[in-house]
């Protein structure tokens, strides 16, 4: 073994980080006191965004109604994910596998396109449940109004179930079930258990649930900005997008606003952290593996679920449906009600450049990107947890960093960095984006997986003479393949859903399939955009197909 | 009327059967270990006693009460039982206090009540002045205290014990298995002790049920269980047993038999058999005795010893007598050293004759 190594690699590796993760949200701070973009001559220093984004009254409202969106989201989300969790968890709920699965289902989908099919079900003149209640039922006003705030914080609050689910079952799953039990013994009913027990024992998953999906909620840009547009609910993610790509264009005011989103993520994620390491104090010793008894729903089955059914309706069927029936019909909204079925949305979508270019650019990113990504997460993974290098504490924190920081705020960071490079404007500075963003996730899942490797694998192999390289190949790779490939199937499914750092760094030669939905959807073409909205979906499907059947990926635990 | 009764009880979980037709009584006051290797469903019965599993077939009461009858089953909360978990599960979002106080707050216990009765509970299990500490701020040892104390103080007519010493160290656990019994006694507590330890259920409790492969095996008291083993499994899994294969040879009038040895060799024991039945001897090591050259009597065996530990309060010996070989343990004065010659003795009260189930007819050997 040579000495040079540990202090080459870990320097390599905190160089790139550097770069990747850093680099871009320096660029933002920068951007955000300066007057022009970074090649304008003319341009000098000023407080004067900053001042107006932090203290002006707009900017101010914009970050409450934020703040008490994400909150209420979480909220409902955390409520729904504990009931829901609890059901299949604790009783004797039939199906559950299925069940599971159907609750999860939206974390393989693209939030975006549930919106844009929201938008088709439920917008207040033309969507398609009030057309049908004026014509069926003689509805005077809309049924639904999916633009309202009452709207968005519904349906933002439906995608992010499956968050607060998979952190309260896991937690429900981990924890003693004897401490329920004893409180059965002491005489306690299963109401009185679930509060006095279950939940207080959770609380700490619960808390960083809660402060999981409000960072998340905070940087949502696709659900607000698709459904907000008539009803102009402001919301920062849509907000800096707004500032960078509508007249007057600001690009310094879209970076100050990026630190407020930016310093919020921090908090959150700061709060979610201290609630992970509490729940983890909270997990105590176990017996074996008992199951725990099962409270009988009796009487409750049939409205527990209806819950159930209600969710996956309103989260998966109507949704997609509503994207099929686009897809496939003459869709104008005086000829809804028999709207004739024709395939020329789709060849007329097919046929045109500007999707085929799309298309091959989704496939470049979602191809490159979580190779990328969990090429580096792993030797990150392997570097801090095996060779024990120099700086490894640096490099962890620089590794899970980019989870406080939202895409479109990375994309702002992005922007600024790259902006003047001839990487900009071409498919690979998504993929440096999205490498940067989903890195946490890919170093989770490769940390994970070698804790659950035994080091004395390794150890064995080198003394039976082989080298670091070697035994990495032979033994750690080999051992930790299921994990390299559930991490390589997520980020994939992330990347080409991805909308918020996508659209920022558009241009005309790096379209991909959610900015082209984006695309078509501003310029009030809903077909056209349910069209690519269904090609999306299906390479995400594809992703998921690949990963669960070809891959044995057990994508249920990955998400977690 | 006794105050537990388990009736012909089964579990099956699909084709696995976990506990096959089980019955036993357990007498007021009484404390009845079921003793056995994992899986072999002591567990399983207990949780049924308690409510938390659901039995296949058969009938549980507690005292007059009908509580499990087949997969009809009272909820556990209305049992009136109480249980100490293996993991303890003291919750660990309430203090000391909390903990020991919550059955008796589920019943609507005026508070000035509840607030004596913890603390006589405390005294007793001694953790008195940790009344506000949280569960997640104790030892293993004061943890196991909370359980026992919050499982006593509801005054259940029935004491579950779920192997409630097993995460403890072994110093600990020595010390826990007195305080429980001493604590059992003075409360009088009907109790269901669950253990694979065989000493720990020797130490504690009135009466053993040996289970094996979901079915009772032998129960007695733990004398019982160790000086007359019915079973191979019995012999083997309570304390270590020499096992031999033999045959009874005779019966003699004053009811004891001659068994010969698969080498010809001739035993005497005080246990009565069915001349030329194939049987299995069982020789615990403590009671084969070193004697001198002079001794006459039964039982008395030439051995060369193969094989010495020296344990300090006794000496493990292998020692071959014809070609049997026999694990001994005698007193470490004698100086034995390996390659020795000696003379044994086995008391024919301790030659013990167990039905060989797994003995083919025909001459041993």
């Amino acid at each position: 073994m040579t000495t040079r190594r540990p202090f080459l690699l870990p320097a390599a590796l905190g160089l790139l980080l550097t770069i990747l993760v850093l680099l871009p949200i320096l660029f933002m701070f920068i951007g955000s006191v300066r007057t022009g973009g970074l090649a304008d001559p003319r341009a000098h220093f000023t407080m004067t965004k900053l001042a107006m984004v932090y203290t002006t009254w707009p900017y101010l409202r914009t970050l409450l109604q934020t703040l008490a969106v994400s909150v209420m989201v979480s909220g409902i989300a955390c409520c729904s994910g504990v009931l829901l969790a609890w059901l299949v968890t604790r009783t004797d709920m039939p199906g559950k596998t299925v069940v599971e699965t159907c609750i999860i289902a939206p974390l393989f989908l693209s939030p975006f396109v549930g919106a844009l099919a929201w938008l088709i079900l439920g917008s207040p003149k033309s969507g398609l449940i009030n057309v049908w209640a004026r014509a069926w039922f003689g509805a005077t006003q809309p049924v639904i109004n999916v633009s309202s705030a009452t709207g968005i914080v519904l349906i933002m609050a439906l995608f992010f179930v499956p968050y607060a689910y998979l952190t309260v079952s896991s937690s429900l799953r981990a924890i003693d079930p004897s401490m329920e039990e004893a409180s059965y013994l002491n005489g306690a009913g299963v109401f009185g258990t679930a509060v006095r027990v279950t939940l207080p024992v959770i609380r700490p998953a619960l808390i960083s649930a809660f402060f999981f999906v409000f960072v998340l909620a905070c940087g949502t840009f696709a659900i607000p900005a698709t459904l907000a547009r008539a009803a102009q609910l402001p919301f920062l993610a849509v907000d800096i997008y707004l500032a960078s790509n509508i007249f007057p264009i600001d690009y310094g005011r879209s970076a100050a606003i990026g630190t407020v989103l930016f310093w919020i993520s921090v908090m959150g994620v700061t709060a979610y952290q201290l609630a992970s390491s509490a729940a983890r104090r909270f997990v105590t010793v176990t017996a074996r593996g008992y199951r725990i008894r099962l409270v009988p729903l009796r009487a409750w089955r049939t409205p527990a679920l209806a819950l159930v059914v209600v969710y996956v309706l309103a989260a998966i069927v109507l949704p997609y449906l509503a994207i099929l029936f686009a897809c496939f019909t003459r869709f104008m909204s005086a000829s809804l009600l028999n709207a004739p079925w024709t395939l020329v949305n789709v060849t007329g979508a097919l046929g045109a450049p500007e999707v085929m270019d799309s298309i091959e650019n989704t496939i470049i990113v979602g191809l490159a990107a979580p190779t990328l990504c969990v090429t580096l997460g792993l030797t990150l993974a392997y570097a801090i947890r095996r060779l024990k290098v120099r700086g490894s504490r640096f490099l962890e924190y620089m590794a899970m960093f980019p989870i406080a920081v939202p895409g479109i705020v990375f994309g702002t960071g992005i922007f600024w960095t790259y902006l003047l490079t001839p990487i900009y404007g071409t498919v690979w500075v998504l993929v440096i984006a999205f490498v940067a963003s989903y890195l946490p996730f890919a170093y989770r899942i490769g940390d994970t997986a070698l804790l659950q490797i035994d080091s004395a694998l390794e150890e064995a192999s080198a003394l039976c003479g082989a080298s670091h390289l070697r035994t990495a190949r032979l033994i750690t790779l080999k051992l930790a393949r299921p994990a390299v490939l559930t991490a390589w199937i997520m980020v994939f499914i992330f990347s080409v859903r991805e909308i918020s750092a996508a659209i920022l760094l558009s241009s005309s030669d790096n379209v991909v399939l959610s900015v082209l939905t984006w695309n078509y959807l501003d310029y009030g073409d809903v077909q056209k955009a349910a069209v690519i909205g269904m090609l999306q979906t299906l390479l995400l499907g594809i992703g998921v197909v690949l990963g669960r059947y070809v891959f044995r990926v057990r994508l249920n635990r990955a998400a977690a | 009327m006794s105050k537990l009764s388990v009736r012909d009880l089964v579990v099956r979980y699909g084709d696995v059967t976990a506990v096959d037709r089980v019955s036993f009584d357990v007498a007021e006051g009484e404390f009845v270990s079921l003793l056995g290797p994992s899986g072999c469903g002591k567990t399983t019965t207990l949780r049924c006693i308690a409510g938390l599993e659901s039995a296949t077939a058969g009938q549980i009461h507690i005292g007059d009460d009908l509580v499990t009858d087949g997969p009809n089953a009272r909820a556990p909360e209305h049992r009136g039982v109480n249980m100490v978990f293996q993991s303890y599960a003291v919750w660990p979002h309430m203090t000391v206090f909390d903990n020991t106080a919550y059955g008796l707050r589920t019943k609507r216990m005026p508070k000035p009540e509840i607030a004596t009765r913890v603390a006589e509970v405390l005294r007793l299990v001694g953790l008195t002045g940790l009344e506000s500490r949280y569960g997640t701020e104790l030892s293993g040892g004061q943890q196991q205290r909370v359980a026992v104390a919050r499982a006593v103080v509801t005054a259940p007519r029935l004491l579950l014990f779920d192997e409630p010493l097993s995460n403890l160290d072994a110093g600990l656990r020595e010390r826990m298995r007195f305080e429980l019994v001493e604590l059992q006694r003075r409360l009088g507590r009907t109790s269901v002790y669950v253990t694979h330890d065989q000493s720990e259920a020797m130490v504690m409790s009135d009466r053993i049920i040996l289970m094996n492969q979901g079915r009772i095996v032998q129960e007695g008291s733990p004398r019982d269980l160790y000086e007359r083993p019915a079973s191979r499994f019995a012999a083997e899994f309570v304390g270590n047993a020499n096992l031999l294969q033999a045959r009874v040879t005779d019966t003699h009038p004053d009811g004891s038999s001659s068994v010969a040895l698969a080498d010809g060799m001739t035993l005497r024991s005080t246990m009565s058999g069915t001349p030329g039945a194939a049987v299995l001897l069982c020789i615990r090591p403590e009671n084969i005795e070193p004697v001198t050259g002079e001794t006459t009597g039964e039982n008395l065996l030439e051995a060369t010893a193969e094989r010495i530990s020296y344990l300090g309060a006794s000496l493990h010996c292998e020692i071959t007598t014809g070609t049997i070989t026999l694990r001994a343990e005698m007193p470490p004065r004698i100086g034995l050293r390996a390659g020795e010659h000696l003379r044994i003795r086995i008391d024919p009260a301790n030659v013990v004759i167990v039905p060989d189930g797994s003995a083919m007819a025909g001459p041993p050997g």
